[in-house]
């Protein structure tokens, strides 16, 4: 009853922003019949917009011309002063329509005002571009006479604003060709007011906002940020494309910006907006954003969050592919989970957006993306020198610093951050830092190249798990841990340190560029754990009985890499227009590996259990295309291909516990080899209104069905399996999942709504098993579930919520093995640990007055009654975060609390033995859990300069 | 353009073609016997954890056995290979690497779970491998024999003790005594395990891959039929020379009651049943099969004679 | 506009009813249920070599338990402690009056759902992992395993007996008897286990000749440690399924 309840609250707050939507685009797209319209416009009373910031567009490439060419537009200047739509009025051929159009969209106005209040207006803007003979040999500039000898368009002063590079004014070079300004604000005498000729078809459209309004609320730049979660990605290409001077000048460097939309099923960008408005403490956390999502602490901050999307357990990161910037975060092989991946290391306010892709759809997906991908990107926005300080509960400080110098692109910065924090509980202080450097380069004349360095270095202290039954008899605090040392020493290490390099380069045709990365990360892990107290008994060490289950887990992995990928332009094939993607990714992985099983004091060691090196290569090459059949019905369709080489140094391998070692050495190398084949697919159709069968649509359902689009998507996908399992010359079995999607959304400038339903199936699934402290197979599984997603921006305030729910059960019984011939699994048994429902809203709104800007944030979690083994189930979790600032200027004082209602409630759930109480023997299953923590306040102030 | 598609095409096809070559690799698995190395080592006496621990020394000087029935099979599927010959081999003079006993070809690559052999009576069926010598072979076949061995055990302080009394000056010394026992009782062991990791074998793809069955030899020396915690006596045998002729036979481990063993020293809990010191030395012989070193076959079948 | 409200409430309730579904098992769930000892009433019987024995007493403690996923120990290649998963556990000892066919509770067993297919058990002394020396569980039979006493009669000769003998397990951690096969499928619906036991087997090795010899006249028959009597009646009650169960 109370799941209804709950969901119902869930898909209320969602539905908020469908009445918007509606009621929008009835108003706009039925202008005879609505209300807002008004009927005449008094021209004596309308103040004309006045322009504030003007792009110079930029000379296309290819754009060659005898004479000058002009193109008109007609532009929609709205109530905040941005350009809200172009229409090409008069074309002056595709390159400088598209040009034009590129720079026109950034220009900004003060807006123009009708009765004092800013309205909506269109005006008529023709540009100009010289004329721009094609030379006679190529690469060879000889000066022309006639010529203009500037490099951007010039635009006439009727009604417009000027574009750089004026052919009367400016300043002249030495050899007498004019130079033109290359900042975006030209010189005069384009400076002076435009007086706008406005049309008579003015529009007052009240509450109505734009997509590049809200994006102006927060800083000019942003205007393409993609601030809405579309099921498309946006992706953001800065280009820097010099126009060469048909005089052979000095060539001007002008940076535009172009966005290019594609569509994808089961895609969701997070965007800077929906991060910023609850409180994030690490890397991890963000994804909490994402829909169907759900980010674990398995040891409070001290070790990789575990991480559960859409039904499946990742452990660590075994299902889900994680890469930030050009390197990979999962560790294949590694010795506590396979694809251990560890997001401390990203500092939070470096991260400009999260690419999440739930489902195995792309061919660029390689290894480990099983669940899905999920990819952030770099990027600080505000430039200049932040330096933040941040002070909390459990003696929790931190301080960051950032700088991102100006003038440079969004890429280039360098950020520290340093963390300590006792911990809201006993055994859980930890201490971090984070620094990293990125710079993003011009790269040629159509390219650029990215460079960065980063390091990562954490020690923590962990509180292990506790029994419910211990808790219970008040042996142990719920947010204590257990007095024996060996439950005492536990702790955990990790360092990271990588350097990654990007080169991009657009070639010669329209949308044909390459892309080379490449990486190098080097990470050093090393835990103590004791799930199960004194459980481990070796019979040929009888004698060490008692000793106690800490592990000591350690890893050393080097990974090398890299990624090369070719997009051809658009082309005609078979009459349709179809992109094609070609993409090779290698990676190499050098892993020294050992677990022993310690007494506390002085690490002694009483057991050796594992003393391993590896090396792993990963070969993969993927093709992707993209047709547009007709409009607005686009598929996709791709294969990927991976093989995957092990060799694996056992060290501790073949021994034999029973027997004299008489006539041979320790030891066990091997080596194996896989390979995986999986097609891709999807198709989309959509938005309605921009498809080929958008008048067919009745006209009374089209405001419901035009903003709409539809996609599904068919992938196969692949997790490589743990090294140490293979056997010499094994056809190394990979776990390949099949991932099946359809999702439906609605979308329009102030909202969108998504609802999706997948079904996922995984040929050999793992769960984790705390007795050895890592994962056991248990057999094929599936997963089914639908997926609710919404967000809606109006002014300042932003609701973002999602509602995922997933039933993932076993296909089969897991295999026998000799301790557990008759497992009592049996399919159709529900997977444990995996919360059915997940649920989350994040809502804030923020406001500026008088030079003060003040935001606050909520975020609320649901998490249904995970199922646990043993058919059990755990306690539901509610929680609640919570965040303010206010900022004035350059400054901001912002508190953010998380566990706003201090609950109690339990972060990781578990169900098996383990022996902690001297005096009873305790050989059944038990309740084990990790604490959540408890309300936790942070105060941070940030200064920029 | 139509080039360029066609290409692409092409690409993919290729593609496709070489995932849907991978679903029917097969490989080939030989399977050895092999002897522990007690019986070509023998075993010494001292306070280690493999030797003797009460004096005597064992030299084994025949350790044949029948061998066969190899069955490789998997749980998620009704696939089944059987080796259905059996073989008489000694151990004792087998080669270092072991004797191949059998290959299986065209076996699907990956994991085969389930893998069982036997160890059993010997008749008109099995057939002599190696070094087998014609006499012993014989001898095996007619008496449907499945572990013939002969075992010396020497001790220069060794003593005869007489097992029915519970008087402490029941000894007369005896310095050296041969076991000579011809068992006819057999065993099928099934889900055979490695020492560590999964049960069964691997079968690599395109190639050829090597398992190993070890027969262990000194099972009737353990104080309990299991590999931990035990210790290794010969005291309890060497008793069963009830008429002091230096040869403990068959007849006489039938006379002896298995209460002659200390229950402090030797636990019996798992024995099915023992009613004698036979029974204790037939059950030894049906632990026997092991596999890959010190993996075991916990499925053990008993196999008696027609 | 309404429209399209109710076209979306209509299409998320679907999925929310599509969502309402009950699958609601991870595996085996937890159970327990009671253990009750029974013996064969069995006072009188002859013996192998033609013994007629009465019983005057014959009581086992039994206890603590642990049934177990392991195929029995005999069978596997090591593991003594092996149990694989633990399928049910009785943490107390009781005592089993083996002339009484009447059930007696030893106990409550907490395990869970599955297949059992052996058993390790303790007889009244145990040594857990986290002790450092054997404990004694119960005091029921003064700190012995068993307790069978009587006469054995045979051409007119009358021998009064009382055999009592301690078994203990060999090592920390480990259970007196270890690894022996039991078979049981246990389910919600299991309510008890009953462990039954015949003192005719507890004396199966005895040689009762000479158990005669050490008769005195007067006290009866004891066996003390070390000798081949108190082998006999250690073995009767350790080796080859002494004790049976059968889950209801």
């Amino acid at each position: 009853m109370r799941r209804i309840v709950g969901m119902l609250v869930m898909a209320a707050a969602v539905f908020i922003s469908v009445p918007a939507v509606a009621q929008d685009k009835a108003e706009r797209q039925d202008g005879d019949k609505t209300q807002g319209a008004v009927a005449r416009v008094d021209v004596s009373k309308l103040v004309p917009p006045r322009r504030k910031k003007v792009t110079a567009p930029v000379y296309p490439p290819e754009g060659f011309s005898d004479t000058p060419v002009t193109v008109v537009f007609k532009l929609t200047v709205g109530e905040k002063g941005l350009v809200t739509n172009v229409e090409v009025v008069r074309s002056g051929g595709a390159p400088y329509d598209r040009e034009a159009v590129r720079a026109v969209r950034q220009w900004e106005f003060e807006p123009a005002r009708y009765e004092g209040k800013p309205i909506t207006t269109k005006i008529e803007v023709p540009i100009l571009f010289p004329a721009r003979p094609r030379p006679k040999n190529a690469g060879h500039q000889k000066p022309t006479g006639n010529a203009p000898v500037d490099s951007g368009a010039s635009v006439t002063t009727d009604g417009t604003a000027a574009a750089a590079g004026s052919t009367t004014d400016g300043t002249k070079a030495p050899d007498g060709t004019q130079m033109a300004s290359s900042d975006a604000t030209p010189a005069s005498p384009v400076n002076r007011d435009i007086q706008p000729r406005p049309t008579y078809s003015a529009t007052v459209t009240g509450q109505g906002t734009s997509l590049a309004d809200s994006a102006a609320a927060r800083s000019a730049t942003d205007a393409s940020d993609g601030d809405i979660v579309t099921t498309g990605v946006e992706t953001e290409e800065e280009v820097q494309t010099t126009a060469a001077t048909p005089a052979g000048g000095r060539e001007i460097v002008v940076r535009g910006r172009r966005v290019v939309v594609k569509v994808k099923a089961g895609r969701f960008r997070l965007t800077r907006k929906v991060l910023a408005i609850a409180p994030h403490s690490s890397g991890g956390d963000m994804l909490k954003t994402a829909p169907g999502f759900y980010v674990g602490h398995p040891q409070a901050g001290g070790m990789a969050n575990a991480l559960f999307l859409r039904g499946f357990n990742a452990e660590h990161g075994q299902d889900i592919e994680i890469w930030v910037g050009e390197a990979p975060v999962n560790l294949p092989g590694h010795i506590h989970a396979q694809g251990y991946a560890d997001m401390r290391f990203i500092i939070p306010e470096v991260v400009r957006s999260i690419d999440v892709v739930e489902g195995v759809f792309s061919p660029s997906q390689g290894d480990f993306a099983v669940a899905g991908s999920v990819h952030y990107r770099y990027g600080v926005r505000r430039r200049g020198l932040h330096a933040g300080f941040g002070y909390g509960s459990f003696g929790t400080r931190r301080l960051l610093a950032i700088w991102a110098p100006r003038g440079q692109s969004f890429d280039t910065f360098v950020a520290s951050e340093f963390r300590t924090t006792e911990g809201f509980g006993e055994n859980r202080s930890s201490k971090s830092a984070s620094v990293m450097g990125r710079y993003r380069f011009p790269f040629g004349d159509r390219g650029y190249g990215v460079v960065h360095v980063g390091a990562f270095g954490s020690r923590a202290a962990l509180p292990g798990v506790l029994r419910l039954d211990d808790i219970e008899s008040g042996r142990v605090d719920f947010y204590g841990s257990y007095a024996d040392p060996t439950a005492q020493a536990q702790s955990s290490f990790f360092t990271r340190m990588e350097m990654s390099a990007l080169l991009h380069r657009q070639l010669l045709k329209k949308g044909e560029s390459v892309d080379v990365s490449m990486f190098v990360v080097r990470t050093d892990f090393r835990v103590r754990q004791n799930f199960t107290g004194y459980v481990l008994y070796f019979p040929d060490q009888p004698e060490l009985v008692g000793a106690g289950d800490l592990h000591s887990q350690y890893n050393l992995d080097t990974a090398l890499g890299g990624r090369v990928e070719y997009r051809t332009g658009a082309r005609k094939v078979a009459g349709m227009e179809a992109l094609f993607t070609m993409g090779m990714q290698v990676r190499s992985d050098f892993i020294d590996q050992s677990e022993d099983l310690l007494y506390p004091a002085q690490n002694l060691i009483w057991r050796h259990m594992v003393d391993a090196s590896m090396e792993l290569l990963d070969l993969g090459t993927y093709l992707d295309s993209r047709w547009t059949i007709l409009e607005g019905l686009v598929a996709h369709a791709g294969v990927r291909a991976d093989s995957l080489f092990f060799e694996v140094n056992d060290r501790l391998g073949n021994q034999l516990y029973d027997i004299t070692i008489t006539n041979y050495e320790l030891g066990y190398r091997r080596d194996a080899q896989g390979t995986f084949i999986g097609p891709r697919f999807s198709l989309s159709i959509g938005p309605v209104e921009k498809s080929f069968f958008k008048e067919r649509i009745p006209k009374s359902l089209r405001p419901y069905l035009w903003p709409m689009s539809v996609s599904v998507a068919y992938g196969e996908g692949f997790r490589s399996p743990q090294p140490r399992m293979l056997q010499e010359g094994e056809k190394a079995p990979f776990a390949t999942v099949r991932s099946v999607e359809a999702t439906v959304k609605w979308s329009s400038h102030i909202g969108a709504l998504t609802a999706g339903t997948y079904y996922t199936h995984l040929s050999e699934d793992y769960v984790f098993d705390p007795t050895w402290a890592t994962v056991k197979p248990i057999g094929p599984t599936t997963r089914m579930g639908w997926v609710l997603q919404g967000l809606l921006t109006k002014g300042g305030f932003v609701l973002s919520g999602s509602l995922t729910y997933v039933k993932a059960v076993l296909d089969s019984p897991p295999p026998a093995t000799p301790d557990n011939p008759t497992p009592g699994e049996k399919a159709g048994d529900l997977l444990p640990y995996v919360p059915p429902y997940v649920g989350r809203v994040d809502a804030g709104y923020s406001r500026k007055w008088r030079g003060w800007e003040g935001q606050v944030g909520l975020g609320y979690t649901w998490l249904a009654p995970r199922p646990l083994p043993y058919s059990q189930f755990a306690d539901p979790v509610h929680l609640v975060d919570a965040s303010a600032s206010v900022t004035r200027g350059d400054v901001r004082v912002r508190l953010d609390v998380r566990n706003l209602l201090d609950t109690r409630w339990h972060d990781m759930e578990y169900n098996f033995v383990s022996q902690w109480d001297p005096s009873s023997h305790t050989p059944l299953p038990q309740r084990h859990i990790v604490a959540g923590a408890p309300r936790t306040v942070m105060l941070s102030l940030n200064i920029w300069y | 353009m139509k080039k360029f598609t066609v290409l692409i095409m092409a690409v993919l096809a290729g593609l496709v073609t070489l995932g849907c070559d991978d679903g029917s690799k097969t490989g080939s698995i030989q399977f050895f016997v092999q002897p522990e190395w007690t019986i070509t080592s023998g075993i010494q006496p001292g306070d280690g954890e493999e030797d003797m621990r009460d004096g005597w020394t064992v030299e084994y000087e025949r350790f044949m056995i029948n061998i066969g029935d190899i069955i490789v099979a998997r749980s998620d599927s009704s696939d089944r290979f059987k080796l259905p010959a059996r073989y008489i081999v000694d151990l004792k003079n087998a080669p270092q690497g072991g004797l191949l006993i059998g290959t299986i070809d065209g076996i699907e690559a990956g994991n085969w779970d389930q893998v069982s052999y036997g160890i059993l009576p010997a008749d008109g069926s099995s057939q002599k491998l190696g070094d087998a010598s014609q006499e012993d072979f014989d001898r095996m076949v007619n008496g449907n024999i499945a572990v013939s061995v002969r075992m010396k055990l020497t001790n220069p302080s060794g003593v005869v003790c007489d097992p029915t009394t519970d008087a402490t000056d029941n000894c007369l010394p005896e310095h050296e005594v041969v076991l000579d026992w011809d068992i006819p009782w057999g065993v099928v062991a099934g889900g055979c395990a490695p020492g560590s990791g999964e049960p069964g074998i691997v079968v690599p793809s395109g190639s050829t891959g090597q398992v190993k069955l070890t027969i262990h030899g000194d099972h009737w020396f353990f104080t309990a039929f299991r590999h931990e915690n035990i210790e290794r006596r010969a005291q309890h045998l060497v008793n069963c020379d009830l008429n002091h002729d230096g040869v403990v036979t068959m007849d006489e481990l039938s006379q002896v009651p298995i209460t002659v063993l200390d229950p402090q020293v030797y636990d019996l809990s798992t024995v099915p049943d023992a009613t004698s010191m036979l029974d204790y030395v037939k059950w030894a012989a049906r632990t026997l099969p092991h596999f890959q070193g010190d993996g075991g076959c916990p499925e053990r079948t008993p196999v008696n004679p027609e | 506009m309404r429209n399209y409200l109710i076209l979306l409430t209509f299409f998320v309730s679907s999925l929310v009813f599509a969502g309402c579904d009950d699958s609601s098992t991870t595996g085996q769930a937890l159970v327990a249920y009671t253990m009750y000892g029974t013996g064969t009433g069995t006072t009188d019987f002859v013996s192998g070599d033609g013994w007629d024995i009465h019983l005057d007493e014959a009581r086992l403690a039994f206890g603590p338990v642990e049934f177990c996923a392991h195929v029995p120990t005999f069978e596997i290649k090591d593991s003594m402690t092996g149990c694989g998963v633990v399928m049910g556990q009785l943490s107390v000892a009781g005592v089993i009056d083996a002339l009484d066919v009447q059930e007696q509770e030893l106990g409550t067993v907490q395990g869970i759902e599955g297949q059992i297919h052996s058993v390790s058990y303790d007889m009244g002394v145990s040594w857990p992992s986290t002790q450092a020396s054997p404990k004694t569980v119960t005091d029921a039979l003064d700190g012995f395993s068993v307790r069978v006493s009587g006469t054995a009669t045979k051409d007119g000769s009358e021998v009064p007996f009382v055999f009592e003998v301690t078994v203990t397990p060999p090592n920390q951690g480990l259970f007196a008897v270890r690894g022996i096969p039991a078979d049981g499928s246990v389910t919600q619906e299991t309510s008890s286990v009953v462990v039954s036991t015949d003192p005719v087997q507890w004396l199966r090795y005895v040689d009762w000749q000479k158990v005669k010899d050490m008769y005195d006249g007067t006290t009866p028959v004891t066996c003390s440690e070390g000798s081949t009597l108190y082998n006999s009646v250690y073995y009767g009650i350790t080796v080859g399924r002494p004790v049976n169960f059968e889950w209801r």
